[in-house]
């Protein structure tokens, strides 16, 4: 259909939703830069059903990072590649900042630093490490956790950047079954409380934990002069992760890592950031105005990514790697992890998301945002979920950044509502972004079996090429490619900036486009025009912005401050804030099309208390004016604050189903678990077909459902029992193929068509597999038929192959015979979204985060008739089992 | 001209890191991109789309795990304390098929090498003496190994007499292609000084890929190699190839040799802020040793 | 190596034409005296021979043009094979191209001598340089293979007495049944080569094969030097479809069916010294000789046709057994390169 024809047909099914409920709008954005466009439509519109990819790839990390330290590993902070002597890379296999890390790890390699790999394979990155770590999956936090113990016990911790810079001798009260047990100690104006003075002696005084030039007490009973106990939140550190629980030899075993080789990776860590300790002459000034000589650093560096957040576990796993680095005392000082600008923020930051419409019906925030404690949350009076993804709900209360992976099933079985319009953009979900694949490819076509209309009435989608998921549309927008179109690369959305300084970067169209399609960006604001949302019309009902590009200059999100932070101003004479500048865009062009603004050397470490960082931050806009010191936060409030009400306090409580489940995992400290399923499976079996959910989305039971509680307190190992799904399996990103449409390319096709599924000699053989054998695969979800290829350089207990190298017959322009179709796979279809036995997501409890790697399966030799099957069936396979 | 010239002393060619290299496909990728639009090129894509894809590519990345033989540079002869699995194994069990995994061989890891692999404009090949058209040669002044296209009749006895497999033909142009070594590029005046260098080299993201002039002991290459005790592949054959190949370093991962880490024990009384006598770490309730620790803000 | 057709074709097709050239041109130069046991009297002279000689050297040359016809389609560019002529001075392929158009030229001169029935000095002239030509063309052909380092399979010393012993077997089997066809009597003394030549092709194949079998092929880790390191397995290669070097170099065939083959080619070379065997006990009558003087044949049509047939039946076989052998010739040789892909 034609342009005008599409874009009416959008605003019809629009523009009704808006006035009568735009919640019935859900609108899911992919992989795309254009978050600072789309969060503030789907603002302006008014629904609060908006994400972006997000919660299924990694906001273990954001969250993880966020609700800690002020910033995240992820694309938002990095190793200080100059001085880093010991690079830790946990779960790494790419990650967003793919070139500058393997530049960064060359630079290491040349300077002769330590890199060692935490991975239940290696590969990549991990070949160079001078040291392979072959974890078994789901099980970094024990081994973090493992290495805290280690350096407790041996007092090999940097005490004095703790209280510095931590929260570590903030006080916490200590009183069970109150309302407030667990909370900071908070003076008359709500500020952290510490203990100082001589401890043992009477002399003992309370003050303001922020203040400088304070002697504070780390360990220790106290008892305020209301009479309740306090103890600061070191002592609890020191006592959860001292205990024999959390030991080498405890964990050992679980971990499929040598006790001896845990406390020499200790005694490394330790020895490089104690005993080679670095020093920068560059003086510089704290937040409270002092002065300092030297910039003294850890050179200790830690990176991880999705090997961590892709788990039930991720987010506190991920919070006990930033325990780790900030007992080394290396975070943001020179030699260790450092923070890219605009981060550290306030931790949390403090954009909640948005939850009430005013009267031009827009929403009071983004929809996105960072939940502090059960009053944001968006949910019912009864404690149902109101977002469709069920996101800041009680099931996943800090999803900060939404829950994509369940949206299709919830908007199927219209929990907790049905929506009218499904509107997706640069996320292939009927293919390598879902879950239960060959599920949710139904969920998208289901129909409902009273009136016959489909159960997802509208589906809009928007891509740039001929993926999976042009085919469940009802409605496509073309899109242009990146090259071109006018694009943002904001430091509103995922900023680009590296450690020394904040930059953006603009795309421009290099050239016209050959076909009838149009940007995105530019649709979105003619159809935001269309719909006369607020900010983008005119007074008159004239469409405000020309297009994106318009946009890119013109819009100012708050006074000051726009997409691109470059040459603003009149002149192009300001940075960060400044009026709109109509020649912005020539400034860009002029200058590589990126802008970089570098941080005075004073300002490029400590940033959480650099009185040169913060005073920076704040002309550049990313803190307020004046902002004091960031502590660092060993101990999270916030997860308390959901403990508390799990444990019956406040007048907002989870639904008894998740008390237990919200109980357990807001533990304010870092601990370990069972991933779920494996945990789920290992406990009780394989999932009884009659209770089993199918395929139908419909039998989606409601939330509120019980979670087996595991006994999380205690990192104790899951009892070795008989498991039905014995091997993990897991997924990499190939260094040369971009997600799904690395296949379009040819060149990249010339480099791989099929994957296969890795597995260890010792592994395949006993189960009776000889290299190149085709076998099954088999997951309490689904079957899929894999080529099997021997490799000695995996974890026995983990399989593995390539992410998204598979590819559904009709879709990218490749022949029906292509290998990507006959011989390619993917695991997705083995991956259920939900878990074996409870009816919630297969995802982390805290945040959302979709649980890709916990997936456990069973590898056997195909039978006869099997192995009699064509190649092109073997999806018809993986169908079929799953039916039965 | 078929024939070789006489040994020459400038000898271009490239060192390539393996110590290094993280096998992303890069400089494959470029070299793809840079000749195919340059003078060596097309470089040929058959069936982009189809079922059989190929085309012809100058440079290729293979990768390889290689088990370190004990006593090798590469790991130590004590491989107890490697990382190994030890005895988890255990939790897979009939139901899915046991992996004994045997922890002898588990506990001393597998490397995993990234090996790409071109033209190493040998000194003396066979793939420039048996061309009977004097389409292959060997330029006089720098070494660097060519095809010209316009002579080769496309017999392919070159590729049949290069071991190193750095040729190929496509169905486009028909005739031998090889790496040019970006001949190309590196003379090319137009370029900036800093861009005169082969595309693989640009592009590798790891700095794993160098250039220059291995017949000048003084060059930073020549110096590379010989500190890294870099090495020509498979000399026995008698190609004496130009490009040299640095060997992955000596693992330092506990399980002998490399320069070791101290220990935590070892190292356990010299803790971070030095200004305070070791506590004795027995002697104490593990927590309450911290409680006269005097620190400030 | 792939055993790519056209060059099966060409080296199989022009060593046999090589070979019946080579015996034509002996036959020409001595002829006469050679075949007991009573020269004189059973072989005509030169002249009788000579439009006997030229047929068969134009069939030569048309088993020599066929080949070099099939191998220039295994060129990319066969429209500029004449550039193949330049690089003697280095080159086995070239200079293999510049001997087979210098032998074409020579079997051209002995062909159009013997046709205006030339018998003096300038044919024998023609038929020495016919002769030695061919030779030189088969070493060439041979000689292009053991030049090759990365093939070990083609470097032993047993290549290149193969080539011309296929080269022999088979252009002495279409000799022998050339001359029992055509002029009626097979000489005894080109049987007793073909027997000889067949036999020494088996046992020398045999040998060869042997040799091949044992060859130890520098393994992935050697060919990447990590040996000093330890041993390397192929965990990724760069291709996951199979592109020219490993179709070229990389063709692999089960073991089983090789032997199977192996064992043809030397059943065929043993049928067809057998054939020798016979051919010599009963060299041959023809309508052409009705007076030759072998009584076996003497008169008895039918088994005079049985031996014809069997003499032909030889010839096809000894050209089968060379296809075959080259076939497995390629086929079996491993190229070095392969070491990268696999292990
Ligand atoms: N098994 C398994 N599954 C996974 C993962 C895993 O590790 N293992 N990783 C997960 C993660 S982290 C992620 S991020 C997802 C990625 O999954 P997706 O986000 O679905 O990844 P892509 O394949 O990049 O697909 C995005 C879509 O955008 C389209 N596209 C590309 N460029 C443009 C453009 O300019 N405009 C528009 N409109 N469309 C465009 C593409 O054609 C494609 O259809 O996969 C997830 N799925
Ligand atoms: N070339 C390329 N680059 C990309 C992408 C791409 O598609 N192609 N995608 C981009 C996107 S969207 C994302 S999200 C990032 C993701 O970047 P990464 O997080 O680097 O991506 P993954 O490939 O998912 O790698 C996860 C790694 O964790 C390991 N792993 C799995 N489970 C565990 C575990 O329990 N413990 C440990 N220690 N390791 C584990 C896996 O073996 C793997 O090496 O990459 C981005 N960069
Ligand atoms: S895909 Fe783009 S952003 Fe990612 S590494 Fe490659 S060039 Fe950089
Ligand atoms: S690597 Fe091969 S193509 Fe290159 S010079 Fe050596 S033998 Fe010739
Ligand atoms: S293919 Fe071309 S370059 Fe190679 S040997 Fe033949 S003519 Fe020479
Ligand atoms: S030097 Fe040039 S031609 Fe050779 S591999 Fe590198 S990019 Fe390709
Ligand atoms: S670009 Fe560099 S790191 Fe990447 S494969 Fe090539 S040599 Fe290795
Ligand atoms: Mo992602």
């Amino acid at each position: 259909i034609e342009w005008d024809e599409a874009m009416d047909l959008a605003t019809s099914w629009l523009k009704p939703i808006r006035e009568r409920n735009p919640d019935e709008l859900a609108f899911f954005t992919g992989r795309d830069q254009s978050q600072a466009l789309t969060g503030w439509w789907a603002q302006q519109f008014g629904t609060v059903n908006y994400a972006a990819h997000g919660g299924f790839c990694s906001v273990n990390m954001a969250a993880g990072g966020l609700y800690s330290i002020g910033g995240s590993f992820w694309e938002f902070g990095e190793p200080d590649w100059a001085h880093t002597k010991y690079l830790m890379l946990w779960g790494v296999a790419e990650d967003h900042d793919s070139n500058p890390i393997k530049l960064g790890l060359g630079q290491l390699k040349a300077r002769g630093a330590k890199i060692v790999a935490s991975n239940p394979l290696r590969t990549g990155y991990g070949a160079i490490a001078d040291e392979w770590v072959p974890i078994r999956p789901g099980t970094d936090g024990l081994l973090a956790l493992a290495l805290v113990h280690e350096l407790l016990r041996n007092d090999r911790v940097d005490l004095e950047y703790l209280v510095r810079y931590t929260n570590a001798h903030w006080l916490v009260i200590r009183a069970p079954g109150t309302a407030d047990d667990g909370l900071f100690v908070r003076d008359a104006e709500g500020r952290p409380l510490c203990a100082v003075g001589r401890t043992t002696h009477d002399a003992v005084r309370f003050a303001f934990a922020g203040a400088p030039e304070i002697s504070p007490a780390i360990v220790g009973e106290y008892t305020l002069p209301d009479g309740r106990i306090a103890v600061p939140v070191f002592h609890l550190i020191a006592e959860r992760y001292l205990d024999p629980a959390c030991s080498p030899d405890a964990v050992a075993e679980r971990c499929g890592v040598s006790a001896d080789t845990i406390r020499r990776l200790a005694g490394e860590l330790a020895s490089v950031a104690f005993d080679q300790a670095i020093s920068l002459p560059i003086a510089w000034t704290d937040a409270h105005g002092r002065e300092h000589a030297e910039m003294r650093g850890r050179p200790v560096a830690m990176h991880a990514m999705r090997g961590i957040s892709a788990h039930s576990n991720g987010f506190h796993t991920c919070r006990a790697l930033h325990l780790l680095q900030l007992i080394l005392g290396a975070v943001d000082t020179p030699g260790s992890f450092r923070f890219q600008p605009p981060y550290p923020k306030p931790i949390p930051p403090p954009n909640r998301p948005g939850k009430s419409r005013d009267a031009l019906g827009r929403l009071d925030a983004m929809p996105l945002g960072f939940v502090h404690s059960p009053a944001d949350l968006l949910v019912t009076d009864d404690g149902t979920p109101r977002r469709i993804d069920h996101a800041f709900s009680w099931a996943y209360p800090f999803a900060a950044h939404g829950m994509l992976h369940t949206v299709i099933r919830n908007a199927c079985a219209r929990d907790p509502y049905p929506i009218d319009t499904l509107f997706l953009f640069m996320a292939n979900m009927s293919w390598n972004s879902s879950m239960a694949t060959n599920d949710t490819q139904g969920w998208l076509t289901e129909r409902d079996e009273a009136t016959g209309e489909y159960r997802i009435p509208h589906i809009i989608y928007s891509d740039a090429f001929d993926s999976e998921m042009v085919a469940f549309a009802d409605l496509v927008l073309p899109d242009t490619t990146y090259l071109e179109r006018y694009d943002a690369i904001s430091l509103l959305d995922r900023p680009i900036s590296d450690a020394d300084g904040a930059a953006d970067a603009i795309r421009q169209p290099v050239f016209a486009p050959d076909r009838d399609v149009r940007a995105f960006q530019s649709v979105l604001l003619d159809l935001g025009a269309r719909l006369g949302l607020p900010g983008m019309v005119h007074a008159d009902g004239s469409p405000a912005y020309r297009d994106f590009a318009d946009f890119m200059v013109r819009h100012e999100r708050a006074p000051g401050i726009g997409l691109l932070a470059g040459w603003r101003g009149a002149e192009g004479e300001a940075e960060g804030r400044g009026a709109p500048n109509p020649a912005q865009l020539d400034r860009y062009a002029e200058n590589d099309c990126f802008w970089h603004a570098a941080l005075p050397a004073a300002a490029r470490y400590y940033k959480m208390a650099n009185r040169g960082y913060l005073d920076w931050a704040a002309t550049m806009g990313f803190l307020p004016a004046g902002s004091d010191a960031i502590a660092l936060q060993l101990y999270s409030e916030p997860l308390q604050k959901f403990r508390l009400a799990a444990q019956g306090h406040g007048a907002l409580q989870p639904p008894d189903a998740l008390r237990a489940r919200v109980a357990t995992h807001f533990d304010p400290l870092p601990f370990w678990y069972e991933p779920f399923e494996g945990a789920e499976l290992a406990a009780l079996g394989d999932p009884d077909p009659a209770t089993r959910l199918d395929a139908s989305c419909a039998r989606q039971v409601a939330p509120g459902h019980g979670h087996p509680v595991h006994d999380v307190r205690r990192v104790a190992p899951v009892a070795r029992q008989v498991r039905p799904y014995p091997l993990s399996a897991i997924t990499q990103r190939p260094m040369f193929m971009y997600h799904s449409w690395g296949s379009q390319n040819a060149w990249l096709r010339q480099i791989a068509t099929r994957n296969f599924l890795y597995v260890h000699p010792a592994t395949a053989r006993s189960l009776g597999l000889a290299d190149g054998d085709e076998a099954m695969l088999e997951s309490h979800w689904g079957a899929v038929q894999v080529p099997v290829a021997f490799v000695d350089n995996v974890e026995p207990n983990t399989v593995w192959t390539w992410n998204a190298i598979g590819k559904r017959a009709g879709a990218w322009a490749l022949d029906r015979d292509s290998p990507e179709v006959r011989r390619g796979f993917m695991l997705n279809a083995l991956i259920a979204d939900v878990l074996p036995r409870t009816p919630l997501a297969n995802a982390d409890p805290v945040t959302g985060q979709a649980a890709w790697f916990d997936l456990r399966v069973r590898l056997r030799p195909l039978t006869g008739p099997e192995r009699a099957q064509d190649d092109a069936d073997r999806r018809t396979i993986v169908a079929s089992e799953k039916g039965a | 001209m078929t024939s070789l010239p006489p040994p020459t002393s400038r000898k271009l060619g490239l060192v390539i890191d393996l110590d290094t290299c993280v096998g992303c496909h890069a400089c494959a990728v470029a070299c793809k991109q840079w000749n195919d639009g340059g003078a060596a090129g097309p470089l040929a894509d058959i069936d982009p789309q189809g079922a059989e894809p190929d085309g012809v590519w100058f440079n290729r990345v293979h990768s390889y795990t290689v088990d370190r033989a004990a006593g090798s540079l590469h790991s130590g002869s004590t491989c107890s304390s490697g990382a190994s699995h030890d005895g988890g194994h255990a939790s897979i069990n009939a139901t899915g098929g046991a992996a004994a995994v045997n922890p002898q061989t588990a506990s001393r890891t597998p490397m995993t090498v990234h090996f790409p692999r071109s033209c190493l404009h040998c000194e003396t090949p066979a793939c420039v003496t048996v061309c009977p058209t004097g389409a292959s040669y060997k330029r006089a002044d720098d070494g660097i190994v060519l095809v010209d296209a316009e002579k080769c009749i496309g017999c392919q006895l070159c590729a049949w007499a290069c071991p190193y497999g750095a040729r190929e033909v496509g169905p486009v142009l028909r005739t031998m292609q090889k790496c040019t070594l970006c001949v190309d590029r590196i003379y090319d005046e137009r370029l900036p000084v800093r861009e005169r260098e082969p595309a693989c080299v640009q592009a590798c993201p790891t700095r794993a890929r160098h250039f220059g002039d291995l017949g000048d002991p003084a060059s930073a290459v020549s110096q590379l190699v010989a500190e890294r005790g870099g090495y020509a592949l498979a000399p026995e054959l008698g190609y004496a190839p130009v490009n040299r190949y640095l060997p992955p370093r000596a693992r330092r991962d506990g399980t002998g040799s490399g320069a070791a880490v101290p220990r935590l024990d070892a190292a356990s009384t010299t803790r971070p802020t030095q200004d305070e006598p070791p506590y004795d770490i027995s002697s104490l309730p593990p927590i309450l040793r911290w409680l006269e620790r005097a620190l400030t803000r | 190596m792939r055993p790519a057709f056209s060059v099966i074709f060409f080296s199989v097709l022009s060593g046999a034409g090589y070979g019946l050239l080579a015996c034509a041109a002996l036959a020409a130069l001595i002829g006469p005296q050679c075949v007991p046991p009573d020269c004189s009297r059973t072989v005509p002279p030169l002249d009788v021979q000579a439009p006997f000689l030229a047929a068969v050297v134009l069939v030569a040359l048309a088993l020599v043009i066929a080949g070099l016809g099939a191998s220039t389609t295994h060129l990319g560019r066969p429209e500029r094979a004449w550039r193949a002529f330049s690089q003697w001075r280095s080159s086995w392929l070239s200079r293999e191209g510049v001997s087979a158009v210098a032998s074409l030229v020579a079997a051209t001169a002995f062909v159009a001598l013997l046709w205006i029935g030339g018998t003096g000095l300038a044919t024998q002239l023609a038929a020495v340089a016919s002769a030695l030509l061919a030779a030189v063309t088969v070493f060439c052909t041979a000689r292009i293979y053991t030049s090759l380092p990365p093939i070990p399979a083609w470097r032993g010393p047993l290549v290149l007495p193969g080539f011309f012993l296929f080269a022999a077997t088979t252009g002495l089997a279409l000799w022998v049944a050339s001359t029992r066809i055509l002029i009626g009597s097979a000489p005894p003394f080109a049987s007793m080569s073909l027997l000889v030549f067949a036999l020494a092709a088996a046992a020398i194949k045999w040998r060869y094969w042997r040799e091949v079998d044992a060859i130890a092929m520098p393994g992935t880790a050697r060919m990447t030097g990590l040996d000093q390191i330890g041993e390397a397995r192929s965990f990724e290669a760069p291709h996951t479809e199979a592109n020219y070097l490993t179709r070229e170099m990389g063709f692999r065939f089960a073991r089983r069916h090789a032997r199977v083959l192996r064992a043809a080619v030397l059943a065929a070379l043993v049928a067809v010294a057998a054939i020798a065997v016979l051919a010599l006990l009963q060299p041959g009558f023809s309508p052409v000789a009705p007076d030759s003087p072998f009584p076996a044949t003497r008169g008895d049509d039918a088994l005079a046709a049985v031996g014809a047939a069997l003499l032909v039946i030889a010839a096809l076989l000894s050209l089968m057994a060379a296809g075959v052998e080259r076939w497995l010739f390629f086929a079996e040789a491993r190229h070095m390169v392969m070491a990268y892909y696999e292990g």
